[in-house]
């Protein structure tokens, strides 16, 4: 295939055109003296004359004999109508035109004017990316773009993030947009060792590889009108990066250098505020229970309580398990009061980021070169990140005009990450957790005052069955390492056929392995015999892209800008598994440390071939049609259903060109009206189309030693008639620009109707199988975008602007495939999770529910508690109502100030902390006279108001939250203070006897303060978290692990 | 434009290579359905019918009193997710593999592994019948082709199993073809033929109450000397478990539970151990020490955290029941003869305070646990006591058929005694035998005085009894340790033991006559709907409302 192509761009490269009479050149700049690049210069009387100025502002423009005038034109600037002096150069000095308009990179990072395209971009440049101390790309963006939900699933460092564009159009498949850096497609998954019960919201996101100092611009593309060229991988959205070593627009000649360093703080963001008077223990006596509900520590030596006039209790380590090695704690005595203990437990982790680069040109080629290092700390010791990101790009004309380009990146990280396993109120449900047990430990138990192991170096802790383990043996003894090599690279050439006619040919690479390793000594009640997971990922894409440019004036009104081309994709993935438990001698941490071993292994190949081709037909400066269609055959369909066509059309109309008559007021200086149509594809994983037979070896190991392998019926049902899914969107825009560019102002609404959606249906275990892959499921999606901006003051030397944008998603699952009701998205237990229901938003949470009485009322047994119904009862929808962003940017002279807030409206979460620590009496708000019963709200059996008394302990805990799922969904409603940011330039005059260029200092908080409406005021909790990952559920929170708040500063200089 | 044309031309050309490439659809990780092997298909299915066994006595040993229901009430004990596992590993694990045995044994023109597979697929699905009643059969196993499987009436598919055992007689009678790797019965035909006999009288007492069935009924199938079923402990239909630890773990489900880390999950019956110990006098059950083993001998002392009942006093509505442990003086042990039977009463749901290292544990039968040599000591020791999980997933014994047997010639109005007498005998005797590698020669193993005075005991209230049933079925459910399916049912089919423990809660709803359906098949099944409740009886069943509490 790589042959082909080659001999194809050879073939096609030995192509070349000559015509014209006569030769004009010239230099095209900007007031300042800056050279405009890729300006317009056309013959004026001879249609299909024309050319764009180069990267340093030169044109050279063949012209019929005869020719007096030449036309500049360029995005932003007036344009200007020159005659052509006897000396044949014409040099022009564009002045600024009075509104600016955009230039954004689209698909295959063709840059258009914004003022173009019938679809929503955003774009997001250098400066609100660079020097923040977010180690991840895409949640520097939270909050700028419009449309984009983009979710962390939590504050360890290096954990994934979740990002969705307009919504969930998807049900089995996935929902994640794809990304695309310097041009090519960039594996951006995210690949967990485990569950979502074994805390795989600590797996990180493969985009994590891009360091947000090296980013030059990234441009978000949401509609599928505007991401039709990428084809399926394009669905759910494409954020196209631009790294600055992909970038080569520089403006002068000599070597620019630059130096950053940054240094950041990084703390745990919600740390609950806790009562003081109640400790350990349950019913109001001193324990070692769980839970909170012991002795008042204010009433030393009260009857029936444990607790000793001298305020103490026999020591939690008073046991013979312990003090058969530990003698000390033989008739021991405790403090019983309330300990420091979580502002002991976190810490202040330092991120140190330091990025170099040197960028140069040298006549026709240039060259960029960047190298950063980060070293992040977590909140906790044990999680740190650290990252080194190499990279190299160059770009080169020949004399015979082929641009050759290309990029080389290295990735190297090295991550360590404390076991993050789920909890819903104790210990862990599944495997290790350095977080289950801390946040509600408590109060009377000294977190970071009790030794924590035995001389054999097995946990010990307060419990008198040793059944939760030391937090602090925890962070001592496991650790779930992550190591990538990465790398990531294109070439590229361009070949300029005529003026009007390119060719282009781009081979992008990108290739990474992945190593994890999930570490747990032997000695803890966790895992207590020890386990060693390793696996290995290696992820490779291919991409090639071939394709033909064609941008001519057709006509003195029309020009057609059209591209034709095949692309084809490979994505190779290979994982190797293995698992060893029963470590053999403490501490060491290889395979052949430890006694039992399984291993597995598995490859994934896919295959995609696309043909597309676009064409926008331009009519004057305020018309635009944009015609486009893709042809995808993929590799994981059969034959008959393995191609798919999707086409797009967009108009945009500029009335305030078209009629000039309308910018003749104080009030509108600009208006596009825009409208777009955009249909694409989603096919399944690989290997869902043919049924297998499941093998399975030493099933089982008889007494006598016989070791028993086996075959079975594959539960899982092949569906030969799988068929891609269907996507279809209508956009409707608007941007505009009021009273001299004061107001800015962009809207986008949609529909979109996702059909055919390819589900992992389980299946009634009656059919013979428990799931398949089938076509079952519609989705309708509306959303509105709104983004506006004032420029309050623009002066030149101050400037104040407020921006604010707006998102709403209306996301409702329309039917499912006939005898299916619901289909789960996501399953926390069976009894827990996300749905697709019927005319239900998606990912709505269903769990259990307290029983009700006939008439809707809670029913209250007759001890005065409530009972959990064990079914699927629908909870709530986790889809926030709307989201608003808003912020400002402040500048006089040197100095910048910014801010940006957030706030979401609505939205359900199960969450376990809040309502575990309410539970377990350990929240400020359980700060009441424990002794005054409490009557339960609801209805007795025969119906009638409740009124048996219960303890309050009784009500707290049983009715309280821990038991019945519904008891623990918050509204997540939140404000958040996202960001500020000051900057300070220091004046060029006090730089010129330094051998700097320029000097920046800024100074960053991130996520410094936040809100969350609907949860109790002293769990201080932030719901900007997931427990599943990244991935199609929404809402859950389970105690894996808190979000942060970062805050510090960087130094940039330039030479 | 030609050099459009050659565009295209290079574009198809393009296509047309790759496209040759694209036969990626055959999953490189897994085989195909055409490498499937009747010896491996036969293993999974040990395998799954054993898990499906397990899975159903687990859920049915609390309801039953064989060990802790930790519901309060009877509608919560078995919500309908905790009948996932038992429909799952039925319909989809090991029916479609017996079918497909069916297939691959005709291909292959042997029978015996057809026979075997008949027999399985039958005893699945009157288990199934037994506890939800109406289930999917005819329109079941069809993939996508059905998503919604209509339930077929129980007694049609009773009679589908019954015709299914008589065909798997006829085979196995004179079979052809050899099983390797049979974890039942070591490849015997002639046992698994026992199997189906005795299976097919299950399928008839089962029915008694609906179809009285006569001796000669039940002659005609396992002769009058019962030898043509399982009628010596060497035809015992149960699952060996070995001792191997980690991958996999081949102990019993028990033992991994109890012997590891932490004390055990389960909690025992206080009304089974005290039945066990002080239901009959002074008489002790020989097979107490090896159902049992206590960890901690001094319950008493515990404090308010660990043993809170210990503390309040007996509900009103326990009178004459234990209360809060099998051995606490103040309720059920006066004289304080016996220390440590520490479980719960039934539908005892509080939480767990940490007595995982204090509670009784499952002891040496069937766990492959300890003998209890009043040791006390905790067990959670790595899985190195007693026989390290060595233990027997009992599912159809010669002693129980002897019950059965016994229970159908009461109901009609013979004598029992000779048969009881045996199925006791034969019970403790196994048991012992069972045990005897753990108990050594302690000398707390019971001797043949006290096996002869226990059996003598049961025989003289047999005698005595106006309520002969309620003599012989708490003996038969003494005998089923580890299994709750039989009881459950012949505690439906005859409203006995007549005082069994009740629950915590006065109020606990009616006992479930049929479990709820589970939660797999009402959710995703648009045929199937769920019980308003859990009083809707089997087939079988035509006792009155409310005779079992």
């Amino acid at each position: 295939m790589k042959q082909v192509l080659f001999s194809l761009f050879v073939l096609l490269g030995s192509i070349s055109m000559t015509f014209g009479q006569m030769t004009v050149s010239g230099k095209v700049t900007d007031s300042a003296g800056e050279a405009l690049i890729g300006a317009n210069v056309t013959a004026k009387g001879a249609a299909g004359t024309g050319t764009i100025t180069d990267i340093d502002g030169m044109y050279s423009l063949r012209v019929p004999a005869g020719t007096s005038t030449l036309v500049f034109s360029y995005t932003g600037y007036d344009t200007q109508e020159v005659a052509i002096g006897s000396s044949n150069v014409v040099n022009v000095t564009m002045a600024e035109g009075k509104v600016l308009e955009e230039i954004v990179v689209t698909g295959f990072g063709i840059k258009k004017e914004k003022k173009a395209l019938g679809y929503a971009v955003t774009t997001i440049s250098s400066a609100d990316i660079e020097l923040k101390p977010e180690a991840d790309v895409t949640r520097v963006l939270r909050g700028k773009v419009p449309g984009v939900n983009i979710n962390q699933t939590s504050g360890l460092a290096g954990s994934g993030t979740n990002i969705i564009i307009r919504g969930y159009s998807s049900i089995s498949g996935s929902n994640q947009p794809l990304f695309v850096v310097d041009g090519v497609p960039f594996g951006s998954s995210t690949s967990p060792d485990r569950g979502a019960l074994g805390g795989n919201a600590a797996a990180s996101s493969r985009f994590l590889d891009i360091d947000p100092n090296n980013v030059a611009e990234v441009s978000v593309l949401k509609g599928l009108s505007a991401t039709v060229l990428y084809g399926e991988a394009g669905r759910n959205g494409v954020i196209l990066i631009t790294t600055k070593s992909g970038t080569h627009n520089n403006k002068n000649d000599k070597m620019s250098v630059f130096v950053e360093q940054g240094i950041f703080v990084n703390q745990i963001a919600s740390l609950p505020q806790d009562q003081d008077f109640y400790g350990n223990g349950f019913d109001n006596a001193a324990s070692g229970a769980f839970s909170n509900w012991g002795a008042d520590v204010r009433k030393p030596g009260f009857q029936g309580t444990n607790l000793a006039a001298d305020g103490t209790i026999k020591h939690p380590y008073d046991r013979p398990a312990i003090t058969a090695f530990l003698p000390q704690y033989i008739g021991a005595r405790y403090a019983y009061k309330a300990y420091d203990n979580l502002q002991g437990f976190y810490q202040k982790g330092l991120i140190s980021n330091t990025s170099v680069g040197a960028s140069a040109r040298v006549d026709k080629t240039s060259i960029n070169f960047t190298f950063s290092h980060r070293d992040e700390e977590g909140f906790v010791p044990l999680s740190k990140l650290k990252r080194n990101n190499l990279s190299l790009g160059t770009n080169t004309t020949l004399s015979n005009g082929l641009t050759l380009t290309s990029t080389f990146n290295y990735v190297g990280i090295d991550k360590t990450a404390p076991p993050a396993g789920a909890s819903t109120s104790s210990n862990p449900n599944d495997g290790a957790s350095l977080f289950s047990n801390v946040l509600y430990v408590p109060r009377s138990v000294d977190l970071n005052g009790l030794a924590y192991e035995l001389p054999n170096n097995t946990s010990i802790f307060y419990r008198g069955g040793n059944d939760i383990q030391h937090p602090l043996w925890t962070l001592n003894n496991t650790r779930d390492l992550e190591d990538v090599n990465r790398f990531f690279g294109t070439i590229g050439a361009r070949y300029p056929v005529t003026d009007w006619l390119s060719l282009n040919y781009r081979l992008g690479v990108d290739t990474y392995s992945q190593k994890n390793s999930y570490q747990i000594n032997r000695g803890g009640p966790q895992v207590p015999d020890g386990l060693m997971v390793t696996s290995n990922r290696t992820n490779t894409i291919m991409d090639h892209n071939l394709n033909a440019q064609f941008n001519r004036k057709l006509t003195e009104n029309f020009n057609l800008d059209a591209v034709l081309g095949v692309n084809l994709r490979t994505d190779n993935l290979d994982r190797t598994f293995a698992a060893s438990s029963n470590q053999f001698v403490y501490g060491l941490f290889a395979h052949n440390n430890f006694i039992t071993h399984q291993n597995s292994s598995d490859k994934f190949e896919e295959k995609l071939l696309g043909a597309f081709a676009t064409a926008t037909l331009g009519y004057k400066s305020f018309l635009y049609l944009n015609l486009q269609g893709r042809n995808d055959w993929t590799s994981t369909l059969e034959k008959d259903n393995n191609s798919v066509f999707y086409p797009s059309a967009s108009v945009s109309f500029v009335p305030t060109e078209a009629f000039t008559g309308l910018t003749n007021n104080k009030v509108l200086d600009y208006l596009k009206l825009r409208v777009g149509y955009g249909t694409s594809a989603g096919y399944p994983d690989p290997y869902r189309t043919r049924s297998v037979l499941s093998t399975s070896t030493r099933d089982f190991l008889t007494n006598s030693g016989t070791v028993i392998n086996t075959n079975s019926v594959s539960n899982f049902f092949g569906n030969i008639n799988l068929r891609p899914e269907i996507h279809k969107e209508l956009e409707f825009g608007l941007d505009a620009k009021l009273f001299k560019n004061l107001i800015g102002l962009e809207v986008s609404v949609y529909n979109k109707k996702s059909t055919d959606l390819l589900v992992d249906l389980p299946l009634d275990p009656a059919t013979g199988y428990t799931s398949t892959s089938i076509n079952a499921a519609n989705i309708k999606t509306n959303g509105i975008e709104l983004g506006l901006t004032v420029n309050a003051i623009a002066k030149k030397d101050v400037n104040l602007s407020f921006n604010a944008n707006f998102t709403t998603v209306d996301n409702i699952v329309e039917e499912l495939v006939d005898g299916v009701d619901q289909i789960s998205i996501f399953s926390i237990f069976t009894t827990l999770g996300s749905f697709a229901i019927a005319g239900q938003p998606y990912g709505v949470i269903q769990g259990t529910s307290a029983v009700r009485h006939e008439n809707g009322q809670r029913l209250v047994s007759s001890q005065g508690l409530y009972a959990s119904d064990n079914n699927l009862n629908l909870l709530g929808n986790p889809n926030e109502n709307y989201t608003l962003n808003g912020g400002f940017n402040f500048n006089y002279k040197g100095f910048g100030l910014s801010a940006l807030v957030t706030y979401q409206d609505g939205g359900a979460m199960f969450a376990s902390l809040p309502s575990t620590l309410m539970g377990r009496g350990v929240l400020q708000e359980t700060d009441f006279d424990r002794f005054v019963p409490v009557i339960a709200p609801g209805v007795k059996a025969d119906g009638t108001p409740n009124n048996v008394q219960t303890s309050a302990i009784n009500h707290y805990w049983q009715n309280g939250g821990v038991f019945i799922d519904e008891m623990r969904i918050y509204d997540a409603t939140y404000w958040k203070l996202r960001e500020v940011g000051v900057s300070y330039k220091l004046p060029s005059r006090l730089l010129e006897k330094t051998p700097f260029g320029s000097a920046v200092i800024s100074l960053t908080g991130q996520n410094l303060w936040f809100k969350a409406l609907g949860f109790p005021p002293g769990a201080n909790f932030d719901p900007e978290v997931s427990a599943t990952g990244v991935g199609n559920a929404r809402g859950f929170e389970l105690m894996n692990t808190p979000t942060s708040k970062t805050y510090g500063g960087t130094l940039r200089f330039t030479f | 434009m030609k050099i459009f044309n050659k565009y295209l031309v290079i574009l198809l050309l393009t296509i047309t290579f790759t496209s040759c490439e694209f036969d990626l659809l055959d999953s490189p990780n897994e085989v195909g359905p055409a490498n499937a092997n009747i010896d491996f298909l036969l293993a999974n299915s040990y395998l799954t019918f054993n898990g499906l066994m397990t899975g159903v006595s687990n859920n049915t040993m609390g309801v039953t009193r064989l060990v802790t229901m930790q519901a309060n009430v009877y509608t919560a004990d078995n919500g309908p997710q905790s009948w996932d596992g038992v429909w799952s590993n039925a319909y989809a694990g090991l029916i479609p593999d017996l079918d497909l045995v069916v297939i691959k044994a005709k291909e292959a023109g042997i029978t015996l592994p057809e026979g075997v597979a008949k027999v399985l697929k039958a005893y699945a699905m009157m288990t199934l019948v037994d506890i939800f009643g109406d289930i999917p059969y005819t329109e079941a196993f069809q993939g996508t082709s059905n998503f919604g499987p209509k339930a077929d009436k129980g007694a049609d598919i009773y009679l589908a199993a019954d015709k299914l055992l008589d065909e798997a007689r006829t085979i196995l009678a004179a079979p052809t073809g050899t099983l390797i790797n049979d974890l039942y019965y070591g490849g015997s035909a002639a046992k698994w033929l026992k199997l189906a006999n005795t299976l097919k009288v299950r399928g008839l007492i089962n029915q008694r109450l609906i179809k009285p069935v006569t001796q000669a009924q039940i002659d005609a199938i396992i002769g009058a000397d019962g030898a043509k079923g399982i009628a010596v402990p060497a035809d015992d239909f149960k699952f060996q478990y070995g001792s191997n630890r980690e991958a996999p773990d081949a102990r019993h489900p028990y033992y991994s539970d109890g012997y590891e880390n932490g004390g055990p999950g389960w909690y025992q019956s206080n009304f089974m151990m005290w039945t066990m110990i002080l239901g009959k006098g002074d008489i002790v059950d020989p097979r107490v020490r090896y159902y049992y083993y206590r960890q901690d001998c001094d319950e008493e002392s515990e404090d308010a955290f660990t043993l809170p009942c210990i503390f309040q006093n007996a509900p009103n509505h326990f009178d004459g029941f234990p209360f809060c442990t099998a051995s606490a003086d103040k309720f059920g042990d006066p004289g304080k003869k016996f220390v440590g039977y520490w479980g719960r009463d039934h539908g005892d749901g509080s939480g767990i305070p940490p007595d995982g290292l204090k509670k009784t544990a499952f002891g040496v039968y069937p766990a492959g646990g300890k003998f209890d040599a009043d040791n006390c000591a905790q067990v959670s020791n790595a899985g190195k006591d007693g026989l390290k999980g060595v233990g027997i997933n009992p599912i159809m014994m010669s002693s129980w058929v002897k019950f059965m047997l016994a229970e159908n010639t009461l109901g009609n109005g013979g004598d029992a005694s000779v048969l009881l007498e045996a199925a006791v005998k034969e019970s403790i005797k196994r048991v012992m035998d069972f045990g005897a590698a753990d108990a050594g020669t302690s000398t707390l193993k019971p001797t043949q005085a006290d096996v002869d005075a226990y059996v003598a005991k049961v025989k003289a209230d047999y005698a005595a009894s106006s309520d002969k049933m309620n003599v012989l079925i708490t003996e038969y459910w003494l005998d089923c340790f580890g299994n709750g399916i039989e009881p459950y049912n012949f505690i439906r089919r005859t409203c006995k033991p007549a005082k069994l423990q009740p629950t915590l809660d006065v109020d606990p709803g009616p006992f479930p006559r049929s479990q709820f359906y589970p939660g797999s098949y009402v959710s995703r099944n648009q045929n199937a709907s769920q019980k308003a409740n859990q009083t809707t009886p089997v087939f079988w069943d035509n006792n009155p409302a409310g005779c079992v509490k």
